[in-house]
């Protein structure tokens, strides 16, 4: 069985009049396992959010390192500062623990409970009281496959609008069916997360009674893609490196125009340049029959890296013709990016009179694998 | 019928091609010649050392090709093959 993936998002809003949200949420994505946590701090505002910090973090980091839920929880009652109104160290808190084979563990400590919908219909979990160190946690296993969807709510959703739109707020049942009646294949996580949070705001006419927190897991295949950036220093490896790029299970990009050309000459055909796509500060794509993107070397991964450290989103490239947004699409949208750099040098790049652009060529790629690591993406970076 | 291939790669970019193609896709239009030249982009053509974009007209190779000497060079490579007098063929 192929190994699943993890689409994970969150989206909050603080209290109305808080600057900070008082509830939290940690994310860890090891090799097998995804672990998420959020957490609902005592009160609001700077002191809950503390609260919660704390606590998400302590949960993740722990079972990161395979500690056992009675050690997180003794660690939490002996860390967390005591509440001077109500004498307790005490944050609610949901953890979800996704192996890469779909095994799924859940333990549930005073948050709303979780949703967990399969084809658009929520399933059942089979939840068992523990009792651990004078709190009654309710843990679950269950297995979950491509294409379900893990929701999680903080009381601030539940409780949307009510005394006012609703008498007893938005409630669990009634969020169960909105997610029933939203999730569909093509959704993606951070979507879901914000259509529930701004159905949140306006049943609290926007002025939030309590700070409001989704946290969105979607389960799929992950999505793999191949940017092979420069010719090899042996040009012996060109076409081992061609049948790598062509044989790899996913998508393809190839950047630099003697790259490309490479591989139009190592596998016979031709490189249609697409004209249009011509911007002045980025040169023009070309296209080949099995490779999802030709785009120029050292121009694009430029303005790909210049982009990325501003903090550029999907939905802003991904209508966009021209090189370097193409490419920024297709790496804002894998999941797990391999890059092959190339160590073969460009006599033309020598030139003192060009412009600076091309003397940063040797950290531009690792420049970008790290703007991209920041993200989450799984990256490799291979020379030749 | 003329194929005009303008490099797109990084140097040739940087000297110039993006200029060259505009100013070859306005001669096209005004000359009316959309008929008998084809203009296309090159993933580098290997000469990026040397002065100047590279442009290809049909087999031949041309080096030292810029925004500013880009319209002569028209007139003599290119509707020379067309087997125009490019003086007058404005009209």
């Amino acid at each position: 069985m192929k190994d699943l993936f993890v689409e994970f998002a969150y989206a909050q809003l603080p209290k109305w009049g808080e600057e900070l949200c008082g509830d939290s949420v940690s994310y860890d994505k090891g090799n097998n396992s995804t672990i998420l946590a959020w957490s609902d701090g005592l009160g609001s505002g700077v002191k809950a959010n503390i609260l919660s910090t704390l606590t998400s973090k302590i949960i993740v980091s722990m079972l990161k390192r395979e500690s056992t839920l009675e050690e997180v929880i003794a660690t939490l009652a002996e860390t967390l500062p005591v509440c001077k109104v109500r004498k307790i160290a005490y944050s609610t808190f949901s953890v979800v623990q996704v192996l890469s084979s779909g095994e799924t563990y859940v333990a549930e400590f005073d948050n709303p409970p979780l949703f967990w919908l399969r084809n658009g219909r929520l399933m059942h979990l089979d939840r068992k009281e523990r009792e651990i160190g004078e709190r009654v946690v309710l843990e679950s296993i269950m297995r979950v496959q491509k294409n379900d969807w893990i929701v999680g709510v903080t009381d601030g959703v539940v409780h949307a609008g009510i005394g006012g739109l609703w008498n007893l707020g938005w409630r669990w049942e009634k969020i169960a069916s909105f997610l029933e009646n939203t999730v569909n294949d093509q959704l993606d996580a951070l979507t879901l997360a914000n259509k529930v949070i701004a159905t949140t705001k306006r049943l609290y006419q926007d002025r939030l009674g309590d700070d409001a927190t989704c946290v969105v897991a979607k389960i799929r295949l992950p999505r793999y893609l191949i940017v092979w950036a420069g010719p090899p220093e042996d040009p012996a490896l060109d076409e081992y490196i061609v049948k790598r790029v062509m044989e790899f299970p996913g998508k393809k990009a190839v950047c630099g125009g003697t790259t490309g050309n490479i591989l139009a000459r190592v596998l016979d055909k031709e490189i249609e340049v697409d004209l249009t796509s011509l911007q002045k500060d980025i040169p023009p794509v070309g296209m080949m029959e099995g490779v999802d993107l030709l785009t120029e070397g050292i121009l694009t991964l430029a303005t790909v890296l210049r982009r990325l450290r501003k903090g550029v989103e999907l939905e802003e490239v991904i209508y966009q013709r021209d090189g370097a947004s193409r490419l920024l699409s297709l790496l804002l949208e894998a999941d797990e990016i391999t890059f092959i750099g190339g160590r073969a040098i460009n006599p033309a790049h020598q030139n003192p009179k060009l412009s600076g652009e091309l003397s940063l060529k040797a950290r531009l790629l690792e420049d970008i694998v790290s703007e991209l690591q920041k993200r989450g993406k799984i990256v490799n970076l291979e020379y030749y | 019928m003329v194929t005009i291939s303008v490099c797109v790669g990084s140097s040739c970019h940087l000297k110039g091609a993006y200029e060259i193609i505009e100013i070859c896709e306005e001669l096209i239009e005004k000359l009316k010649l959309k008929d008998q030249i084809e203009l296309k982009g090159n993933f580098c053509l290997g000469r990026c050392t040397e002065e100047g974009v590279t442009v290809m007209v049909d087999d031949e190779i041309l080096s030292g090709v810029s925004p500013q000497n880009f319209r002569e060079i028209f007139q003599e490579k290119i509707l020379k093959k067309l087997g125009e007098d490019g003086t007058d063929g404005s009209n």
